[in-house]
């Protein structure tokens, strides 16, 4: 439309020239000129076309003109409503126009509110032992995330996990949180229901993005039971740089503890013995990026009443820090547990010799990453990390008299390895652990978070 | 031990904690802070009173051609949500204060929304997080978000540089920095016009 516009006094100029100047013109070649009068004719003729055609290329501009204005107007309300579909979390829709949008409107209109909300993660684990252990392979864990808001104050989340693949072959499929959040304000909200133990890092952050290595530590998995979840409530929130969640719920059950570990205490939320409760506060320092520094004190009995059992007081304290800065990503956590009541648990248990459950537990570890790529591209969303991870565990640190401790049960790891991840929600990670003690082992990791 | 935490005074606890969780909300704080309230935390026009106390504010719509966004998506490093931009230019008594580019975006499988102002020297200068859809537990909290401010377009905008990435809201912090690039991509070439 526009080229035509252009083009329409162009044409009507060269029609002129031609008129104007193709008498003196054909005079000039030498030509018999017409009669005068009928030249008179001719021009005034001619000159009366021009004036129509001229009146005419008016009008079309005018018209023109009034379309681009009311195309430019459209443009414009596409442009507007385009700005409201693109923000329309934060776009009042209702009232008079202020900055262009509604000034008088408070309600906020958002498509995705209340809503809900579908993620998950999931890791397969390659396992190629030493010696005469047998090999393994094993889709470990496919996990869905699912969290529903009802409305600014109330907010359900949970995470349903499905382990080793098939319950024909020893898997599982399990809750492991399904919790109602109370939001208040930044500084103290409420939650109750199936909860996360707060304490470490693999407990609350456990998808396979989340950590460097291809599994779990020890001591994240025996001192402080990983993925540990039970029933009960409590409050959380951040305040002045600190964050923090203090929950109370259901005690461990003694009766699954052994020479290994706490982790067979966990009752998992499901009909679970609550004679005894526990009180788990974690206090962490956020307030510097790239840092986080924090403890969690776990304290409770484990006992639940059963027969034979004493209260079995059970305390766990840990301390961790990580850091995360360019290419570095580096974690430190140091744990160590108490049991009360040991030898009677022992007896419970008809656990003899180094059978003991241990009295105290203790474990550490410190690992390093670095991420290759960032000397090359900081743009980047893919990572190549090798990595290194030292750790120390003795879940077996004392025992009760006549009780005896199994070396197996006091070792030392040694990890080194390589985490890839081409894109940032997708790990690949190789590594090679070289156990003190224990069997030495080649895993391989596949994960994926969405 | 067992004894410093009786089964009763932690079975009153639980139940205590639970019957909190029905109580009424107190009244929200009338200062337009951020706060864990749920998904929106602040509406555009008062995160641009915010950000330009006693200012005044005209709104432009920019539409970038084929060419601008092609380069506005090269210097992000990253694909732009839309061409067209809409700039909101805070003056005071005729002096530039600031420009102020919404951005939103997708984290996990929902949506944030943030504002970015950029100051006259194209450096970031403030970033405020209007909406979160996502669950709260990938919005990073303490002075996460500060890390931005005085950021202009070069590398150290990025989580392998300048920005120091946080565990377990990976996304967010990658969505964010991917939409402070945007925004300062964007604000160069309209600049350059």
């Amino acid at each position: 439309m526009t080229r035509s516009l252009l083009a329409r006094p162009a044409v009507g100029l060269v029609t002129t020239a031609s008129l104007l100047l193709g008498a003196p013109l054909a005079s000039a070649n030498g030509e018999e000129p017409p009669e005068e009068p009928k030249q008179d004719r001719t021009v005034l003729e001619r000159v009366e076309a021009l004036e129509q055609e001229n009146k005419e290329l008016k009008a079309g501009r005018a018209e023109d003109q009034a379309r681009i204005e009311q195309l430019e107007g459209q443009v414009d309300v596409l442009g507007d409503e385009f700005e409201q579909i693109s923000f329309r979390d934060i776009v009042p829709v209702i009232g008079d126009s202020y900055y262009g949008l509604g000034l008088g409107a408070s309600k906020v209109y958002s498509l995705d509110q209340p809503g809900i909300s579908i993620g998950g993660y999931g890791e397969m684990l390659y396992e190629n032992f030493n010696g005469s252990t047998t090999d393994e392979i094993d889709f470990l864990r496919a996990v869905v995330y699912v969290g529903y808001k009802f409305n600014d104050d109330w907010v359900f989340n949970s995470e349903i996990e499905f382990e080793h693949a098939s319950t024909d072959k020893g898997g599982s499929a399990s809750v492991e949180f399904a919790t109602l959040d109370r939001l208040i304000n930044d500084a103290i909200n409420a939650r109750a229901g199936l909860l996360l133990n707060p304490m470490g890092f693999v407990n609350e952050l456990h998808e396979p993005t989340a950590y460097l290595t291809a599994t779990r530590s020890i001591t994240e998995t025996r001192i402080i039971p990983s993925t540990w979840r039970e029933n009960g409530a409590g409050v959380y929130g951040e305040a002045g740089g600190v964050s923090y969640r203090a929950y109370v719920m259901n005690g461990l059950d003694a009766m699954g503890f052994t020479a290994q570990g706490l982790r067979g205490g966990r009752q998992k939320g499901s009909q679970a013995l609550a004679d005894d409760f526990a009180l788990v506060v974690r206090g962490d320092w956020v307030g510097t990026p790239g840092l986080i520094v924090g403890g969690s004190v776990y304290m409770g009995d484990s006992g639940q009443g059963q027969m034979g059992l004493g209260a079995t007081g059970t305390s766990i304290y840990e301390v961790h820090a990580e850091y995360r800065a360019g290419g570095v990503w580096a974690r430190a956590l140091a744990a160590m547990a108490e049991l009360d009541d040991v030898a009677q648990l022992n007896a419970a248990l008809g656990n003899t010799g180094a059978q003991s459950v241990g009295e105290e537990l203790e474990g550490a570890y410190v690992e390093v990453g670095y991420d290759l790529l960032s000397l090359f591209d900081a743009d980047s969303e893919s990572s190549l990390s090798p990595y290194v991870r030292f750790e120390t565990f003795d879940t077996q640190a004392a025992v009760p008299a006549g009780f005896s401790s199994d070396p197996l049960n006091d070792d030392e790891i040694l990890t080194l390895g390589v985490n890839y991840q081409p894109i940032s929600q997708i790990a690949i990670k190789l590594d090679y652990q070289d156990w003190d003690r224990g069997t030495d082992r080649w895993s391989l990791q596949l994960g994926y978070v969405f | 031990m067992s004894s410093d935490l009786p089964r009763l005074r932690l079975g009153a606890a639980l139940g205590a904690l639970l019957l909190a969780l029905g109580a009424p909300t107190p009244a929200a704080p009338s200062a337009p802070v951020p706060a864990v309230r749920g998904k929106v935390f602040l509406t555009m026009e008062e995160a641009l009173e915010l950000a330009f106390p006693g200012c005044e504010v005209e709104r432009d719509k920019q539409f970038l051609s084929k060419a601008e966004r092609a380069r506005a998506e090269e210097l992000a490093g990253c694909e732009l949500e839309s061409s067209i931009a809409y700039v909101y230019s805070a003056t005071r008594e005729g002096k530039p204060i600031g420009t102020a580019y919404f951005d939103a975006h997708r984290v996990r499988t929902k949506r944030e929304t943030v504002m970015i102002v950029v100051a006259p020297d194209a450096t970031i200068q403030r970033l405020e997080i209007l909406a979160f859809a996502e669950p709260l537990d990938y919005l990073p909290g303490g002075g996460w978000y500060a890390q931005y401010l005085g950021k202009r377009l070069d590398d150290d905008l990025s989580l392998k540089r300048g920005i120091r990435g946080i565990t377990g809201a990976t996304l967010t912090a990658q969505a964010t920095t991917r939409a402070a690039r945007r925004v300062l991509a964007v604000h160069q070439v309209l600049g350059e016009r």
